[in-house]
């Protein structure tokens, strides 16, 4: 049998800090090329999800040592499924945007507080059955805010692995 | 803890029974696991589980690492319609 050319697979586990309908920020122990295409896989909002993604930036340690951070955006290869990350954040902002941020009241709005708040919006219903946490969707929230720096500044390659 | 699934395509130098070595743009560490798939003279696909055995940067650029496998002796006939995802 000849064979010349062949492919490698290999899993490796990483963290995630922060995930969009867009992409996430990663934390990965090894460099990953810019440009690397991957199946991520992880656990969110109650169910096992999945989603193809391309390494956009990558940010390393000044000390060359120790994790990196990888920036990466989904890929939009299928629609967004019930087994897809972007669909679980896209329904969880969907409901973001209509329960977990209250509409501001006091006096620069001309409300004193006391007003009986009336909604004519119909109640979402919460996806695939699970149970929105507004808990989680708050520390989304934060951690976005803290990922933007991160994200904002400018980008440079990981050192390459040194050899021991 | 989430997982990252790369596949990335790698060049073979050597390939001998249950030892090869192949050519890959990107680095290993000396125990993982790695899912090689092949694509052999009639056209089928094999796939096997490979341990690295060692990785050895190759000077110049683009980057590129020499891997040591150690393969199993028996490979498996994989689907041609492209690598498992699940």
């Amino acid at each position: 049998m000849t064979v010349t050319i062949t492919s490698l697979t290999r899993s490796k586990p990483i963290r995630i800090y922060d995930v969009s309908a867009g992409g996430c920020l990663l934390e990965s122990r090894e460099p990953l090329p810019v440009g690397t295409v991957g199946l991520l896989t992880m656990d969110f909002d109650g169910r096992r999800r999945q989603e193809w993604i391309r390494v956009c930036r990558v940010q390393a340690d000044e000390s060359r040592r120790g994790p990196c951070l990888v920036s990466v955006e989904f890929l939009p290869l299928e629609p967004a499924g019930a087994d897809s990350i972007r669909g679980a954040v896209l329904r969880l902002r969907a409901v973001g945007t209509r329960s977990h941020f209250p509409t501001p009241s006091g006096r620069s709005s001309g409300d004193t507080g006391k007003s009986v708040e009336c909604d004519d919006t119909p109640p979402v219903p919460s996806s695939a059955g699970a149970p929105v946490d507004h808990e989680d969707l708050n520390s989304s929230c934060i951690s976005l805010e803290l990922a933007t720096p991160l994200l904002s500044s400018p980008a440079r390659e990981c050192p390459k692995p040194e050899k021991e | 803890m989430a997982q990252l699934r790369i596949t990335v395509d790698a060049e073979i130098e050597h390939w001998l029974d249950t030892r090869a070595v192949v050519i890959s743009s990107s680095a290993c560490t000396c125990g993982d696991e790695l899912l090689v798939h092949s694509l052999d003279d009639n056209g089928q696909m094999t796939s096997c589980t490979a341990k690295v055995m060692a990785c050895e940067p190759i000077l110049g650029h683009p980057a590129r690492y020499r891997v040591s496998l150690a393969l199993p002796a028996a490979l498996v006939t994989a689907p041609l319609d492209g690598l498992p995802v699940a």
